[in-house]
């Protein structure tokens, strides 16, 4: 069983390069994201025989153009999701139904 | 890869990549020819709507939200409450208004030949052009503004660049700055594909199908046109295009009101600021400098241009927006955004103040899930800080408290003055040019800034004396 550290030809991956040194940024950005490199990430089909995470790779993307970075992520998972119930938010409901009703409060109705 | 010297062949760039030589619509000093640059398009009405209608974009739903209007009433006075309709662009093939716009672009990379198509975005615009480029055998390619330094990326910015990726679209998700512009030139240069901009007249003219369906659907409805529409703001091209088909289908009185999140305080390219906001589009970090000045675009020319049409302008807090959002779930049994809610947020207090037999329509909704929704927006933001309370508009700071209203009472708009955005605007039209100002510079900026040419004339004196 392969281990989640290193990723096979064809696995999909997620590399991520560097765009800008903060030296190169532009002038109009503000000073704290100039302290800051701009780098990007993109994901695609793993286009050699193997790599690491953290070693440099090259992917194939979805549209077969090449890119070369440094290995970050093999099967990538989206990490976003709902959030847990927020309770300034769920009273909303109820209290505009008890509106709607022509109650004084959700209790009474 | 020397991304930022594409900037110097910025003109030659996106004359290819869009076809359209921008120069040559240049006019007077200061101005272009704006009614000849959408005409460009070549494309009538109905063949826009064949195209739209063949891959399942438009055609919209417009509801009646009879319980919010039913609220609005309850605390308005008597006699007042107009009733509030709502235009589902949710149910479009991609979730959002966007694929309106992306269908002409795509539909013209297609006929002129392109490969491929790339589009700068947030991302709603990006899964409309995967979506389209799908439907049309067109590679796409994304470049989405999408992380802080610390690789931290908002959730509604992951769930859109997850959307492209899932339509098929190269995502190339970058660090925020404004040198994204750099990388898209660089790209569009490198590939020789279509530029997908929200600003050519192809993504605006797309738009103006939304009017006139808003305008067509009221009149077989209701037998006459709105007295409003309400439109988020940002970019200004929801705003432009729904307004331009407005007007072509003859709704001339209906009152066009943008809309934007108050963001005030936050720097959009700043690291810190980036992920410290629970809106990605729609707001006044995007809204008051497109309107002020809209040439800031990724093209010569935007073909956006929102105070050209903008009978008024509100903002609202990001509180307010949680607030309907919930309201739009629980009374209408509708779950959409909250991207998307910022214009029915102002339209549930505009409306208290019209009668009850006028109209208003909400121009649009946004599909939601995970990423887009309330909870995970607020979850973030508690992560990072930002205290959510319950609280009216008094209460807002963004960046650092976000407070959820608790009655339709609560609920405010802040209106913005036109004529404070129409100074700015001219501010920076003329800023480092000395070139007189000619009449017929003073007729296009009255018809861009919506006003009489006597306000041009005396604020161009004003600021030339340096006032």
């Amino acid at each position: 069983m392969r281990g989640l550290q290193k990723a096979l030809r064809q696995d999909w991956v997620e590399i991520e390069l560097l765009l800008l040194e903060p030296s190169s940024r532009l002038a109009s950005v503000p000073d704290d994201t100039k302290k800051t490199p701009l780098t990007m990430r993109v994901a695609g089909f793993l286009d050699q025989e193997e790599a690491q995470i953290g070693s440099e790779a090259t992917i194939l993307t979805p549209i077969r153009r090449s890119w070369t970075g440094t290995l970050v992520e093999i099967n990538p998972r989206p990490e976003h999701r709902f959030g847990p119930v927020v309770s300034e938010l769920q009273g909303i409901g109820p209290a505009l139904r008890a509106v709607l009703k022509g109650c004084d409060n959700d209790a009474d109705c | 890869m020397q991304i930022v010297e594409a900037l110097s062949r910025r003109q030659e760039i996106l004359k290819a990549s869009t076809g359209l030589d921008y120069a040559s619509f240049s006019r007077g000093n200061y101005g272009f020819a704006y009614e000849e640059l959408m005409n460009s398009v070549g494309y009538s009405l109905a063949e826009i709507v064949k195209l739209q209608a063949e891959l399942g974009v438009g055609n919209t739903p417009l509801v009646e939200l009879k319980n919010l209007t039913q609220l609005v009433r309850k605390s308005a006075k008597k006699g007042k409450g107009a009733r509030i309709f709502l235009k589902d662009e949710a149910a479009n093939p991609s979730g959002s208004y966007k694929d309106r716009r992306a269908s002409v672009a795509v539909f013209q990379a297609k006929v002129k030949g392109y490969p491929g198509i790339v589009a700068a975005t947030s991302g709603n615009y990006g899964a409309a052009v995967a979506c389209q480029g799908a439907k049309r055998g067109l590679d796409v390619i994304v470049i989405q503004e999408t992380f802080d330094s610390n690789q931290l990326g908002q959730p509604e910015i992951l769930e859109k660049g997850r959307a492209c990726a899932g339509l098929g679209a190269e995502v190339l998700q970058l660090t925020v700055g404004p040198e994204l512009f750099a990388m898209c030139l660089f790209t569009l240069e490198s590939t020789g594909f279509f530029n997908g901009s929200l600003y050519t007249p192809y993504a605006v003219v797309g738009v103006e199908t939304l009017g006139y369906e808003i305008a067509e659907q009221m009149k077989k409805q209701e037998g006459r046109y709105p007295d409003m529409v309400v439109c988020t703001h940002a970019g200004g091209g929801n705003l432009a295009g729904t307004a331009r088909g407005l007007k072509n289908a003859g709704a001339t009185s209906t009152e066009i009101v943008g809309v934007s999140v108050n963001l005030a305080g936050l720097h959009m390219a700043s690291d810190k600021d980036f992920n410290r906001k629970s809106f990605t589009t729609g707001h006044t970090g995007f809204g008051i400098p497109f309107a002020t000045w809209p040439d800031r675009s990724d093209v010569l020319y935007n073909a956006a241009r929102p105070l050209r049409y903008m009978d008024s302008y509100y903002t609202v807090t990001q509180g307010e927006v949680f607030f309907i959002t919930e309201a739009l779930a629980k009374i209408e049994g509708m779950e959409r955004g909250p991207a998307g809610n910022t214009s029915l947020a102002a339209a549930v207090v505009l409306a208290k103040e019209l009668d009850q037999d006028q109209i208003l329509v909400v121009q649009e909704t946004e599909y939601t899930g995970a990423g887009k929704h309330p909870t995970a927006q607020l979850e973030l933001a508690r992560n990072l800080g930002v205290r959510v309370i319950q609280g009216d508009r008094s209460h807002d700071a963004p960046g650092s408290v976000i407070a959820i209203p608790k009655s339709m009472e609560e609920l405010g708009v802040t209106p913005l003055l036109l004529d404070k955005l129409r100074r700015s605007y001219l501010k920076n039209a003329l800023q480092g040019k000395d070139a007189p100002v000619l009449p017929e510079d003073v007729r296009f900026f009255a018809q861009d800034l919506k006003c009489e040419e006597s306000f041009i004339q005396k604020t161009v004196e004003e600021l030339k004396k340096g006032e």
